[in-house]
């Protein structure tokens, strides 16, 4: 253990043996013969410093169709939004009557039952019939409140109630589960996952993997987050807020569940007829944007030009940029990261399996 | 060979020490006991515990500063910036101090203390113990910290060549600054016990607190597995936490009850007589710098299973030690690898090969000698240590500098206000100093004053 003392530290081995070893990734034995403790694993070495070192391992590439193809989901909900509020602005205004809107109404809940009906595998015609019952009573429901809903904000102003609206609808578009629609859990991911909770010696039954799977898809397709909750109730609190400014109560049953039906089963609808016909999907999202810009170019040139650009913005701009900075991303990972585990941590497997079959019996 | 005689005044700060109880404690605990025998003067620095506080003697007169410094989060002190400032150089100007070295990066009087010392002209080394990641917001924040505190040391010490890289990448300090320099055991509380160990079954002892970062998750998929498959093997499970009601749930559902012992959080005294009673020591921490217990196991004669993660391996001869993915599938793959093994593994054999591996009077040693280096390094004016703190960053190497101008003009004031000549110079204990001109002593075993 002869050290100079007055020795400048060195990164590279003491002069004093001859007689080195190989130089290993080892902490036992104490200090390794004729290297000093800040040896830094060089490329002659068994281990390179870094060597483990990996960049930007998860980072996905992204190619730029498919980023505009999921954003349209973004844009087409921003249109629903529109298309809502120029409804409200005619029935504010006196174009749109109460029957008109009623029949409107109706045709879309049948199309979009229809829609449901077609491309949900998982409705079975009993909890289609009680979907219906339960949506039967909540109708009944909202048009016995109509009246007290008409007469909610007589005291305040007209822009005081725009205004505070405005903000309802961008609350709500800030904080909408735009994943809903778009992100569906991998196949490959899934599969990962049940791979890795087999043992190679005592596999669970084939029923055990088709259940956790199916578990995993139910938690990854119906995820339940806050800031959705936030953004469902703003709207919900925007549409009532407008049916409280118009003038009979059915006009105020008929706004309502308008925007009811888009704001509450419109996404419901979208998800699954995204999941089934993609491009039926695509299509049908570019037809609503045409319709809402049509509607909006009637009513305001400006409101339908500040659309214009958010539209361009959201699904051309946007994609462009996250391709573009794309390339500054620097991901280290190595062996210092924290294990991250495979399978489904918080709920136990039986938790998962029971979960499921109560999903199955309902 | 003047220079190797050399005797340091090292302060040692941390806000992880005696009473609580952890790796960290343990390391600056049984440095400082050996650097002590090698004729070094050690004090220790820490923020009170309860009503723990002021200045304590411990074995064979380690002086402890509790500083009355409220904790705010998980023991650590709240962070102040110029706070401890006071306190800290009248500590380092009582005990003549000529070194300060910090523990562990998470420990903010440690930071403190550093910077602190520095302004003051001191040498400084640190310690890191642990492994952070680089994505989540708390590393992110705290690797800028580290960043700002290794801007301005010596020597940074790690206790892997995993933690090196990490603390590299984390603080950008110079490899070559970065010593590695392992925990060790104090192998004679480890003995092995053959005749405490059941003949006809096979015991995999697991002993760490039920966490997820210890991979308790993995444990609930593991045991049922290899209960199924070896019908001789038993569990021992010491330690708590929020994870030990998963584990129970799961001793019921597979009706292992009988298989399946769980103690409860086992105290460090009480670790080697839980470790001697199996065969076979399972970790499965999900990320470990350098890992005690399975050194422990070792130190017992016990066959090591583990995660392959972090620093576990180079932490064992591969001959010691059967690694895994953490994934459930491998690690019963381990296990029953393990197993094979055991019957060929003589306690004995292992504990004699360990003591040769691992002591304190080397790790001490080691330590010492970047202490050296850290005193022969030159010594640099406010100027020149600013500009290495505005290389930190466009935005953050302004404000690191601004902090440290104005620690300048605090310490610039503190010096007027309560001159040096003013402060009582503590006399040092005495009892070991004749005997520790030798410099070779052993690991002193001594009762923890608790």
């Amino acid at each position: 253990m002869e050290v100079d003392a007055g020795d400048e530290v060195e990164a590279r081995p003491r002069s004093s043996s001859g007689s080195r070893g190989r130089w290993r990734k080892v902490l036992y034995g104490g200090v390794q013969e004729g290297y000093e403790d800040n040896y830094t694993g060089t490329k002659y070495d068994e281990y390179t410093f870094l060597q483990e070192m990996v960049e930007n391992a998860n980072v996905r590439k992204r190619s730029l169709l498919i980023v505009m193809r999921d954003s349209v989901a973004v844009s087409q909900h921003a249109c629903v939004v529109g298309l809502v509020g120029t409804v409200w602005t005619h029935a504010l205004n006196g174009h749109l009557g109460a029957w008109t809107l009623l029949q409107l109404d109706a045709v879309l809940l049948v199309l979009g039952f229809m829609t449901l009906i077609v491309t949900n595998e998982n409705l079975r015609p009993a909890s289609l019939g009680r979907h219906a019952f339960d949506f039967t009573m909540f109708v009944v429901g909202l048009y016995i409140l109509a009246p007290i809903f008409q007469t909610l904000t007589r005291s305040f102003s007209s822009d005081s109630i725009w205004a505070s609206t405005i903000c309802l609808l961008l609350m709500h578009l800030v904080f909408h589960d735009y994943t809903y629609t778009t992100v569906e859990p991998t196949s490959i991911e899934l599969d990962e996952a049940v791979t890795n909770l087999a043992s190679p010696t005592t596999p669970r039954s084939r029923a055990d993997y088709e259940l956790l799977l199916q578990t995993k898809r139910k938690q990854r397709s119906t995820p339940i987050t806050f800031s959705a909750n936030v953004s469902l109730n703003a709207s919900i609190i925007a549409s009532v807020l407008i049916a409280s400014r118009l003038s009979q109560s059915l006009l105020v049953f008929a706004v309502m569940l308008f925007s009811l039906e888009f704001f509450l089963l419109f996404p419901l609808v979208a998800h699954h007829m995204r999941r089934r016909f993609l491009h039926f999907h695509l299509a049908f999202s570019c037809v609503l944007i045409g319709i809402t810009l049509f509607l909006i170019y009637n009513l305001n040139y400006l409101v339908f030009t500040f659309f214009v650009i958010v539209v361009f913005f959201i699904t051309v701009i946007s994609p462009y940029e996250l391709i573009r900075i794309e390339k500054f991303k620097d991901e280290i990972t190595g062996p210092w990261d924290e294990a991250k585990l495979s399978f489904s941590v918080g709920v136990s497997l039986s938790l998962a399996v029971m979960g499921s079959s109560i999903f199955k019996a309902t | 060979m003047n220079e190797l005689r050399r005797r340091h005044r090292v302060l040692m700060v941390s806000d992880f020490f005696y009473p609580n109880f952890g790796g960290v404690e343990n390391h600056i605990f049984y440095l400082s006991q050996c650097l002590m025998q090698r004729g070094h003067k050690v004090v220790v620095a820490t923020h009170a515990y309860g009503r723990r506080s002021g200045v304590r003697y411990m074995t064979n007169g380690l002086k402890v500063y509790y500083i009355p410094w409220l904790p705010f989060y998980l023991q650590t002190s709240f962070p102040t910036l110029f706070g401890t400032f006071p306190i800290i150089r009248t500590i380092i100007l009582r005990e003549r101090i000529t070194l300060v070295h910090g523990h562990q990066a998470f420990s903010t009087l440690c930071h403190e203390a550093i910077m602190h010392a520095r302004t003051m002209g001191y040498k400084t080394v640190f310690t890191d113990h642990s492994l952070y990641g680089f994505a989540d917001i708390g590393s992110i924040h705290m690797n800028k910290v580290l960043e700002f505190t290794l801007a301005d040391v010596q020597h940074a010490i790690c206790v892997s060549h995993t933690s090196k890289e990490n603390t590299h990448l984390r603080s950008r300090l110079p490899p070559e600054k970065i010593f590695v320099i392992p925990n060790a055991v104090d192998t004679a509380m480890f003995q092995p016990d053959p005749s405490s160990r059941s003949q006809d079954e096979i015991v995999i002892v697991i002993i760490s607190r039920l966490v997820y970062r210890k991979g308790a998750d993995l444990l609930v998929e593991v045991i049922p597995e290899v209960c199924s498959l070896f019908p001789q093997v038993r569990f021992i499970i010491g330690g708590d936490g929020p994870k030990r009601v998963r584990l129970e749930e799961m001793r019921e559902k597979y009706h292992l009850q009988d298989r399946v012992e769980m103690l409860g959080a086992v105290a460090h005294a009480d670790v080697r007589s839980v470790l001697v009673r199996g065969h076979i020591f399972l970790n499965s921490s999900l990320t470990e710098a350098f890992c005690i217990a399975i050194l422990e196991a070792a130190c017992c004669g016990l066959l090591t299973v583990s995660t392959k993660v972090g620093g576990v391996p180079e932490v064992l001869p591969s001959e010691y030690i059967v690694l895994a993915e953490p994934v459930p599938a491998r690690m019963v793959a381990a296990v029953a690898q393990a197993i094979e093994l055991v019957p060929n593994i003589d306690p004995f054999a292992m504990h004699n090969k360990m003591r040769t591996l691992y002591s304190w009077p080397d790790v001490a040693q080691r330590t010492e000698r970047v202490y050296h280096h850290a005193m022969n390094t030159e010594n640099e004016d406010l100027l020149e240590r600013l500009t290495r703190y505005n290389a930190c960053g466009a935005w953050a190497g302004k404000l690191f500098c601004l902090v440290v101008i104005i620690d300048y003009i605090f310490w610039q004031f503190l010096q007027w206000w309560q001159p040096a000549e003013e402060i009582d110079i503590a006399p040092d204990f005495q009892r070991h100093q004749e005997q520790a001109a030798d410099g070779t002593g052993e690991v002193v075993n001594g009762s923890l004053d608790k």
